[in-house]
């Protein structure tokens, strides 16, 4: 346990020096004067000697480590706020998208796996490619198609935003959730179909399930004692592997439809070179990362024992 | 069990949402009967950012800075149609300059309290002058208040601004910017770039925030206490955050929007077409040219890095001297060659074919609308005039592939824009195909922000095709001084001449408006001779009306500052809270 904790810390301190690293080598200048003719090269530098930013790469590293280590994430250049404060603000919004998305696409994928395994290998063939070509389109074609659709051709949703302009109820709220979801879940749903597919399907050969028909179990207790169960271990640490994505969210379906979320923000930080918040984003995203995966590997094994039993 | 959950799951939340319940976002509801426009309502704005800051002090964008305007008071409004020269009442009800015009004395309204109910007095206004001038803050309007000593309160509605001299612009500097509540001193002046002020606005406007949800909106409600409350039309403005300019358009022609403050040329077209939308256009501060490198390409950059200027360096104005002496552009540094460049773009074409006419030629970096413009004829397209000039000045096309040459060396130039701004794009293409048909050859260069600025600022292309949107001061020699080039400066092109800088210092420290004016009559006749930028044209801006929203003609200077004076046509489900 101690060993794995540590191995995270450093996961995390890594990935956290690596954005540091980046972030200063990519071009760009948070103070650039190129929409400001008033403001002179001086007044630049001096913010930049302000923030510090002027110093050695080196000196700017051991400051940020020191302030993490105490618990601040510094202040966003771009929303001259604390990071904390920016991250505050957006990952609940992240975590709403996320969760619903992970609620929708993990029963629907399971879901459409288990019609194509009881399909006959014509169709499960044409299903799977199916799946194949919806897991692979490029979420923003899906999230564009599905504005068109329901937003503008039905009129049913609305296409932008968390809430409407006056506010509204939980129902409301919900409707503005459904298009961002849908287009976050939709093709996670399809991978884990055809994930989810190839795992019963090896499965159906194990020699359990075989020793199982020998002994006159019928399909539909074989499929829902020896299959099903043993087969949704792989796709619980698929899960933890999907948890990030509820503190780092969807860059492209947050831009799309204008959802308050961590992903836009930070895809604005790093544009702008914002580097705290770029870096404290990162970070939140590791830190993430390294739980879902710890949570992955603390669940699969017990799932497994109790399937055994 | 889990085979069928899914689906259901997912069928059971779609309908749960379809059947939630509606409110201004549905774009299936028919529409209620238009009735005159009455105090009241809501407006929704379009914006595409998040304000980046909550005091006047602290923020960087102009369109936060707007939005502040509305919420804290200046001491004086300026009067759009003279910007910079005349000025109503605002939380000054008048003022006078001594005889020796080294003191100005503002009477405060009476009757002018903060959003706590506290009375806006002259401590209100010391308090502002010293934030303003505080290092620690580091606020880049200092510098227009290093001519006044200080401001005294004989009285709390009396604020006496005490300048070291007469000039110019004393009441634009005295009024620059809006004015804090003292009760923000509690914070160390250096703290307030990280100071969460919406959770402690203390305002007095028209209009506070009643709400902020960062990536998606702020809504400013009525406040009582502001001292015109009655005439104020909305009740609440909504200033609703869109990703990007093509989905706010979208709402607006839904009818979700009342306010969209920016729109393109299509746009336009396809919104005047639409019987509930009307569409203003008004003048603008921005102006679009095309600066001319009189240096050598890299000239600059290798002299920096030679000098070892990565991090800046004691760079000079004997220093750019030096460079445009000893390594001048072969090309641009001839006035006539960019005299010739100018001639031979169709600008009367770019403003009907971009701007739908929406915008003005012009020669001159001092905007039209400014006092200190000087009218005089723009160079006319002039393709003819534009080769024999160039034919003077040896350049010939010797070996018939249709472009010019001299000594071996083809008329080719590097144009680079900002590949983010779509209409500096469509303008740098079609100025490339006016310059090849009189034989120069242009490399069209759309660059990214961050390799734009680099280079632009480095001075690494021949000309660059940009923009600014200037204040309501005259600031001429913030771009073409020579001081103005040194260190990366804002001078692009990095020209200048003894004679321009000579007149920009009169100018900029004239002591009367009248020596001012000379000084930038002169200068602007100098710089239309010398073409050291093409001036393309002064940018209007279109702006998109619900026809439910009723007020005055939209301010050039801010299009929130008659937020108050607007009048909203009654829809139930638009108002619904």
């Amino acid at each position: 346990m101690l060993r794995r904790v540590g191995v995270g810390l450093a996961t995390v301190a890594a990935a956290g020096v690596f954005a540091f690293l980046l972030a200063h080598a990519l071009p760009g200048d948070p103070f650039d004067t190129l929409d400001h003719p008033g403001l002179t090269a001086d007044d630049a530098r001096r913010t930049r000697e302000a923030l510090g930013l002027d110093r050695p790469l080196a000196a700017q590293l051991a400051t940020v480590v020191r302030s993490y280590s105490e618990g601040e994430l510094g202040v966003s250049f771009l929303r001259q706020r604390p990071v904390s404060r920016v991250l505050a603000e957006t990952l609940p919004w992240s975590a709403l998208l996320g969760v619903a998305a992970l609620l929708t696409a993990y029963p629907l994928g399971i879901a459409i796996a288990l019609m194509l395994f009881v399909f006959p290998p014509r169709s499960r063939k044409a299903g799977s490619a199916l799946a194949l070509a919806v897991s692979t389109a490029p979420v923003f074609l899906i999230a564009v198609l599905l504005v068109a659709f329901f937003h503008r051709y039905l009129g049913w949703l609305p296409a932008t935003h968390a809430a409407p302009i006056g506010g509204g109820g939980v129902g409301a709220h919900l409707r503005h959730l459904v298009l961002p979801t849908a287009a976050l879940s939709i093709p996670a749903a399809a991978t884990i179909a055809r994930y989810q597919l190839a795992i019963f399907e090896r499965e159906r050969l194990a020699r359990h399930v075989r020793a199982a028909r020998a002994a006159g179990s019928g399909p539909i207790a074989i499929l829902v004692h020896h299959v099903l169960r043993p087969s949704l271990t792989p796709v619980l640490a698929l899960l933890g592997l999907d948890l990030p994505i509820l503190v780092s969210g969807a860059v492209v379906v947050e831009s799309v439809f204008a959802w308050p979320g961590i992903g836009r923000v930070v895809m604005e930080a790093i544009l702008a070179a914002d580097y705290p918040l770029a870096l404290g984003a990162t970070t939140v995203t590791a830190v993430a990362v390294v739980l879902g995966r710890t949570l992955a590997e603390a669940l699969s094994p017990g799932f497994e024992s109790r399937s055994r039993s | 069990m889990t085979g069928r959950l899914g689906p259901a799951l997912a069928a059971a939340t779609l309908a749960a949402a379809v059947a939630g319940c509606g409110g201004s976002d549905e774009p299936g509801e028919p529409a209620a009967p238009v009735v005159a426009g009455q105090p009241g309502g809501t407006v929704v704005v379009a914006t595409l950012s998040d304000p980046d800051s909550w005091t006047p002090y602290t923020t960087r964008r102009s369109s936060t800075a707007d939005l502040l305007d509305v919420l804290y008071p200046r001491l004086v409004r300026e009067d759009a149609a003279a910007p910079g020269e005349t000025f109503e009442p605002w939380l000054a009800k008048s003022w006078s300059f001594s005889e020796d015009r080294r003191r100005l004395t503002f009477e405060l309204r009476a009757d002018a309290r903060w959003s706590d109910g506290s009375p806006v007095t002259c401590d209100d206004v010391r308090f502002t002058f010293d934030v303003q001038t505080d290092e620690a803050l580091g606020w880049a309007g200092a510098r227009y208040k290093e001519r006044i000593e200080g401001v005294d309160c004989p009285r709390p509605s009396v604020a006496v601004f005490r300048f070291s001299e007469a000039y110019p612009d004393q009441l634009l500097d005295a009024n620059d910017n809006a004015i804090v509540p003292r009760a923000y001193g509690d914070v160390p002046v250096a703290d307030w770039r990280a100071t969460p002020w919406q959770d402690r606005l203390v305002t007095c406007g028209p209009y506070r925030v009643a709400e902020s949800r960062p990536g998606q909106q702020v809504v400013l409600e009525r406040d009582p206490r502001w001292w015109d409350a009655d005439a104020v039309g909305p009740d609440r403005v909504v200033l609703r955050q869109y990703p990007d300019q093509t989905s706010a358009f979208r709402a607006f022609l839904a009818g979700d929007l009342s306010v969209l403050p920016g729109m393109t040329a299509t746009q336009f077209d396809r919104a005047s077409t639409e019987p509930h939308l009307r569409v203003s256009a008004v003048p603008s501060l921005s102006y679009t040219f095309i600066a001319w490198n009189v240096v050598s390409p890299d000239a600059y950059a290798a002299d920096r890095a030679r000098r070892d200027c990565t991090e800046g360096c004691a760079e000079s104005a004997d220093d750019i001297r030096r460079l445009q002496r000893r390594h001048p552009h072969p090309i641009l540094a001839s006035s006539a060659v960019r005299r010739a460049l100018t001639l031979s773009i169709d600008r009367v074409d770019l403003v009907d074919g971009l701007w739908r006419g929406g915008a003005r030629v012009t020669d001159s970096p001092i905007i039209s609308t400014l006092w200190a413009h000087r009218e005089q004829p723009a160079w006319r397209f002039d393709p003819a005039a534009a080769r024999e000039l160039l034919d003077e000045a040896g350049w010939i096309d010797t070996d018939g592939d249709g472009t010019r040459d001299r000594d071996g060396r083809p008329l080719r130039l590097r144009i680079a824009t900002y590949s983010g701004h779509p209409l500096r794009v469509d303008t740098l293409e079609r100025v490339a195909e006016s310059l090849a048909a009189v034989g120069v050859d242009v490399e069209v260069v759309l660059a990214g922000r961050a390799e734009f600025v680099r280079n632009a600022w480095d001075r690494s292309y021949d000309g660059v095709l940009s923009g600014w949107r200037a204040g309501t001061r005259v600031e001429p020699h913030l771009l073409f001084h020579t001081e103005a080039a040194v260190d990366r400066g804002n001078n692009l092109g990095g020209w200048s001449t003894p004679e321009s800088d000579a007149l920009l210092e009169r100018g900029s420290r004239a002591s009367t408006r009248a020596e001012a004016r000379d000084a930038w009559t002169a200068w602007q006749e100098l710089f239309r001779k010398e073409l050291p930028y093409t001036m393309l044209y002064e940018q209007g801006r279109w702006i998109g009306f619900s026809r439910d929203v009723v007020g005055p003609d939209p301010d050039p200077l801010n299009l929130l500052a008659d937020l108050h004076r607007w009048r909203v046509a009654q829809r139930g489900s638009r108002d619904a809270p």
